[in-house]
């Protein structure tokens, strides 16, 4: 256990370091630099240019700066934001929680919600429930998710004015509510982009988790659960689920990157200020550390959560040895 | 008297598949403690017929024609009432004792379910007679085993875990459907031996459905014999072995024959 443990850690590590080269490699090759923008322009004197990109490093050769990079980050330090003129840890500080809110709601409410469907369908396969289901869980899979964003977007939040467009709290006088207020704001600000997020989400795991239900129902022991006399729904969620929910738990730990990049998009379109617009802004404006910091804790939030849920998936529906 | 279960014209075909019959025109009744057989070769519709009895065809199967248990119908009846025979008064013991077991749940709480889906709430009550049938056919250190998961359970093992489910609410029918074939030649005299003692202390009746004549003459006085999906002999078993009527019966009484009087 502790071995096994142990090698996943090494793992994750290592994941991380290839990570930050290439990121770090990337980001070197591309033109421009922190001070493109501000600097490049003709009024500039070439001596201040200079004298800025010494201050910060720039002027060194990228092995030296990814030293320098690598270096202060082993002591906790994250850098300094170019782009937002404060520490980086200060930004991603801010902006991570944002982020975690919002994909662990997708994350738990969509997988509740794919279950539910998928044994629902289960419950009345090929009849119209099912049917119905597959036919939004489709559509919840191919459609992009920032199509969906921006429907619900213009008909829930615009047209409807149920929900803001944008933001995660009212402007305004907002700062001076009580909490319980702020927090009520928060959710409600919350509940268009975590729905879109959930959607997707839903969708994937119920179509997984039909097909593994369906493909268990045909087993033996489902129908000695027939014969017992047990009704059909106790059938399929005391002896079909526990055998069919393991794969889909484990598939849910490989989406995890993926529903991290949805958050980027779903982040743009609904001016949500967690990771994945601020990784989008500090890109557009060449700002390193932000960059790196972003991408690196995308990285080991991907690899932690990938490790968890095999380890869940492991307890829920721990591998049995094969028959004799 | 009526007969518990009396089967009258049963037909079986593949619900898509033009004209494919597994059964035709099948009767035969079978009266309260009697244990009768039925012989046949794999894919002679034994095992569909078993299935029949209780209304556990997959949807495609289609039966029609009629399966009377206890006075009332079996194929028209409504999930409900199908549910409320199945395990607790008609059971049912199947071939792969593995299988045939949910990996995943301890085996005391697999034979306990069949108490709770007929109306105990207390979960601790039906574990506990759980494990009191589970010695009664013959578990050794029942206690101990009944924590375990089927696959650590040897296969005798796994088919007493069975039969325990089977006969844990003193059903009036049991159905076995090759309830011995995976198992090895001492294991399935066991298993035997607690078929027929349930049988005789209980007078429950049973339904046997073996390949094996063997098998059946050990425990059944009347043999049903099905070939090709239609029902070919329905004779005392002794009868059967002395006068075979049809060509396959002779064929296979002489088979077992030849294997218990060696040249």
């Amino acid at each position: 256990m502790f071995g096994r443990l142990l090698s996943r850690l090494t793992h994750a590590a290592a994941v991380c370091a290839v990570v930050a080269v290439a990121v770090f490699a990337l980001l070197q090759s591309a033109p421009g630099d922190p001070f493109a923008l501000a600097l490049e322009g003709a009024d500039v004197p070439a001596a201040v240019r200079a004298e800025w990109r010494a201050r910060y490093g720039l002027d060194q050769p990228p092995a030296a700066q990814f030293v320098r990079w690598a270096g202060a980050l082993a002591r906790g330090d994250f850098g300094y934001s170019t782009s937002r003129r404060q520490p980086v840890a200060a930004v991603v500080s801010e902006a991570f929680p944002r982020t975690l809110v919002l994909v662990g709601t997708a994350l738990v409410l969509g997988f509740a919600a794919g279950v539910w469907i998928a044994l629902v369908q289960t419950r009345h396969h090929r009849r119209w429930p099912d049917r119905a289901f597959s036919m939004v869980t489709l559509a919840g899979v191919a459609l992009p998710e920032f199509l969906l964003a921006l429907l619900a977007m213009t008909w829930l939040g615009a047209r409807w004015g149920l929900f803001p467009v944008a933001g995660v709290g009212s402007l305004g006088d907002a700062a001076a509510w009580p909490l319980w207020l702020r927090a009520v704001d928060f959710l409600w600000h919350l509940a268009l982009p975590a729905s879109v997020l959930s959607l997707a989400v839903a969708s994937r795991v119920a179509r997984h988790q039909r097909a593994a239900l369906l493909s268990v129902m045909r087993e033996d022991y489902v129908r000695t659960a027939r014969a017992k006399g047990l009704g059909e729904w106790q059938v399929i969620r005391r002896h079909a689920l526990p055998n069919a929910i393991g794969p889909v738990i484990a598939l849910l730990g490989l989406a995890l990157p993926s529903l991290v990049g949805g958050a980027v998009l779903i982040e743009r379109v609904f001016g949500w200020p967690g990771m994945g617009l601020t990784l989008f802004e500090a890109l557009l404006a060449r700002d390193y550390p932000l960059v790196l910091a972003a991408v690196l804790l995308a990285t080991v939030f991907a690899v932690v959560a990938r490790t968890l849920t095999e380890f869940i998936a492991d307890v829920v529906a721990p591998r049995r040895p094969q028959a004799t | 008297m009526t007969p518990l279960l009396s089967v009258e014209a049963l037909r079986v075909d593949v619900a898509r598949g033009a004209g494919v019959r597994i059964l035709e025109d099948v009767s035969f009744s079978l009266s309260s403690g009697e244990a009768v057989g039925v012989l046949g070769a794999s894919g002679s519709g034994k095992t569909t017929l078993a299935l029949a009895m209780l209304g556990l065809l997959p949807p495609t199967l289609v039966a029609r024609g009629s399966v009377h248990f206890e006075g009332h119908e079996v194929l028209s009846a409504s999930r409900g009432a199908r549910r409320a025979v199945r395990g607790r008064r008609c059971s049912i013991v199947f071939q792969e004792p593995l299988t045939a077991l949910n990996p995943r749940m301890r085996v005391v709480d697999q034979v306990a379910e069949v108490a709770l889906a007929h109306g105990e709430r207390d979960g601790r009550r039906a574990r506990d007679a759980a494990v009191q049938m589970m010695e009664r056919v013959g578990l050794a250190n029942a206690a101990a085993q009944a924590a375990r998961l089927p696959h650590e359970l040897s296969g005798g093992e796994r088919q007493r875990v069975l039969l325990a489910m089977a006969l844990l609410l003193e059903p009036a029918l049991l159905i076995a459907d090759e309830p011995t074939s995976a198992l090895d030649v001492t294991v399935q005299a066991q298993v035997l031996q607690v078929l027929r003692a349930q049988q005789r202390e209980r007078g429950m009746s049973l339904l046997m459905v073996s390949h094996d004549l063997g098998v059946l003459a050990v425990l059944c006085s009347r043999v049903l014999v099905l070939h090709e999906g239609r029902l070919v002999e329905d004779a005392p078993t002794r009868q059967l072995l002395e006068t075979p009527a049809h060509p396959f019966t002779r064929a296979i009484v002489a088979a077992v024959r030849r294997m218990e009087r060696p040249a």
